[in-house]
């Protein structure tokens, strides 16, 4: 598990701002992928759906920090899907808001994460820039790919770090897991206040999506959309 | 580092190149994948750019001393989008290889007087346009049609929605630096560029309409506790974001309010308990 962790850790990582910049690195893309690799899909369905609207408007754009929701998301993935035992246990849904919760703080933290990771890689950057005009060729090619793995393996470290943090915290303080369960009654509690979850998110997300699309010039093209929409769902 | 003094001008090259073939752009397309690498707050894309071109001034330029200082023009600050960066790699290879004389101060000033102009598209066209679009239309289909048995289908599909439009951009963007070369700024002249944005607010406005619905059929949805809940946090986060408040924080207060919804609803005895 820690394996996979890393390498999409890794891997998101890079697509985010480093290389390709393929989009392997949404939400979307990502967690169903992950949660299909250890056998939880629709956990991977979960996060996936729930958290690709809320970084729409989180753009990595020149020197702005912003926060790395796509590490969030497989964080949130990675640990409901250790966590969980098996597909609608007892006390899921308290376990998806800790998740949750968990993929939304290391978002926030990712922030400096991309910042640190910048203002290191000048010294990788001055390197090459010397080795190059200095005509060392294989010392600039082991630069580039050190500057490579690097952005890959900070991507790494972060996520697995997080992710054990938010376990053992999970475990330690909570309780909650495949190995000591809520009693019947509480998690049935939980469960029943946690309900509203995937609502909630869907909302935030749309109330993203709204802030970015809908104006007032725009606001016959949302109208339109909306009954057209529900025409085609009414008819189904 | 400092490199002030190497180099005022540089001569024509050795070995002009007058012509990019496809293997040439592919090629450079490729490395332009890689310029981010070692972004940094000094030079941002700089050494990035120096990547990208290095194996063609290698091949247009065979003295030590002239290739040197093309590599210092290579690099130093840059900074554009990165689906755009082929557009700036063209033009800047289109001079090296083909004019009489670079002068370096001349150089460095158009250089950075790209940087504005490819960010600024760049945003609107793929960060704030086409990525959003292509996303939230794949949220809308795995909302009503997605289970763990199609996800990956699907998620290949917007894979190659935003890609192909990218991909092409990039082919377009070296094709027309390397045929505009000082002038590859004009390349934003088509009317498309002017278009696209008000384009892309409409579509969407529309793929709101479509999520709202989407979501609504969603079998989660269907409580009045539920709704609430959806539509406590759609205006929560519509607000915050109007506002400018930081997202994080919004989003905290989004998903903390969800227990106290229910607790309410509980004391009032509303449905979805």
């Amino acid at each position: 598990m820690a394996g996979w962790i890393a390498l999409f850790g890794a891997v998101i990582y890079l697509d985010t701002t480093a290389a390709f910049q393929f989009m392997l690195c949404q939400p979307i893309i990502a967690c169903p992928l992950y949660g299909m690799i250890v056998g939880r899909p629709e956990i991977g369905l979960f996060f996936g759906v729930t958290f690709q609207l809320l970084w729409l408007r989180a753009l990595p754009v020149g020197a702005a920090r912003f926060p790395e929701g796509n590490l969030g998301a497989l964080v949130a993935t990675a640990l409901a899907a250790t966590i969980l035992p098996t597909a609608g246990g007892a006390a899921s849904l308290l376990v998806l808001a800790y998740a949750t919760f968990a993929g939304l703080l290391t978002a926030g933290f990712g922030r400096h994460l991309t910042a640190t990771v910048r203002h290191l890689l000048r010294h990788f950057a001055d390197s090459y820039q010397s080795a190059l005009l200095e005509a060392r060729r294989w010392h600039a090619r082991t630069l580039f790919l050190a500057a490579l793995f690097f952005n890959a393996v900070a991507g790494a470290l972060f996520v697995l770090v997080l992710y054990f943090v938010f376990l053992y915290v999970m475990r330690g303080i909570l309780g909650v897991s495949a190995q000591v369960p809520l009693s019947a009654q509480n998690a049935e509690l939980t469960d029943r206040l946690w309900s509203g979850l995937r609502p909630a998110l869907l909302g935030a997300g749309a109330g993203i999506v709204a802030a970015r699309f809908v104006r007032e010039h725009t606001l016959r093209w949302t109208i339109g959309g909306f009954v057209i929409a529900l025409v085609v769902f009414l008819c189904l | 580092m400092d490199n002030r003094g190497l180099c005022d001008c540089v001569g024509r090259v050795s070995m002009p190149l007058t012509h990019l073939h496809l293997g040439d752009r592919l090629h450079l397309a490729w490395r332009s994948l890689f310029v981010q690498v070692f972004w940094n707050y000094r030079a941002m894309q700089g050494e990035g750019f120096l990547f990208a071109l290095l194996p063609f001034v290698r091949r247009i330029e065979s003295n030590a001393e002239k290739q040197r200082r093309l590599l210092h023009l290579s690099a130093g600050f840059m900074n554009a989008h990165p689906c755009l960066t082929p557009l700036a790699l063209g033009a800047m290879l289109r001079r090296m290889a083909g004019e009489q004389e670079l002068d370096e101060h001349e150089w460095q000033t158009w250089r950075e007087g790209l940087c504005g102009p490819l960010g600024t598209v760049g945003d609107t066209l793929i960060w704030d346009g086409l990525k959003p679009l292509v996303f939230v239309l794949a949220t809308i289909v795995l909302l009503l049609f997605g289970s763990p048995q199609n996800i990956l289908l699907f998620s290949f599909a917007a894979l190659l929605l935003y890609n192909i439009p990218v991909w092409g951009l990039r082919l377009w963007g070296l094709k027309e630096g390397w045929s505009r070369g000082r002038e590859v700024l004009r390349a934003f002249e088509k009317p498309f560029f002017r278009q696209a944005k008000s384009w892309s607010d409409r579509i969407g406005a529309v793929l709101f309409g479509l999520l709202l619905v989407a979501s609504f059929a969603e079998s989660t949805l269907f409580t009045p506790l539920a709704i609430g809940q959806f539509v406590f946090g759609c205006l929560l986060l519509w607000a915050c974001m109007a506002a400018r408040w930081p997202l994080i924080s919004s989003l905290v207060v989004a998903v903390g309010f969800v227990p106290f919804s229910a607790w309410l609803a509980q004391l009032v005895h509303l449905g979805g308990w």
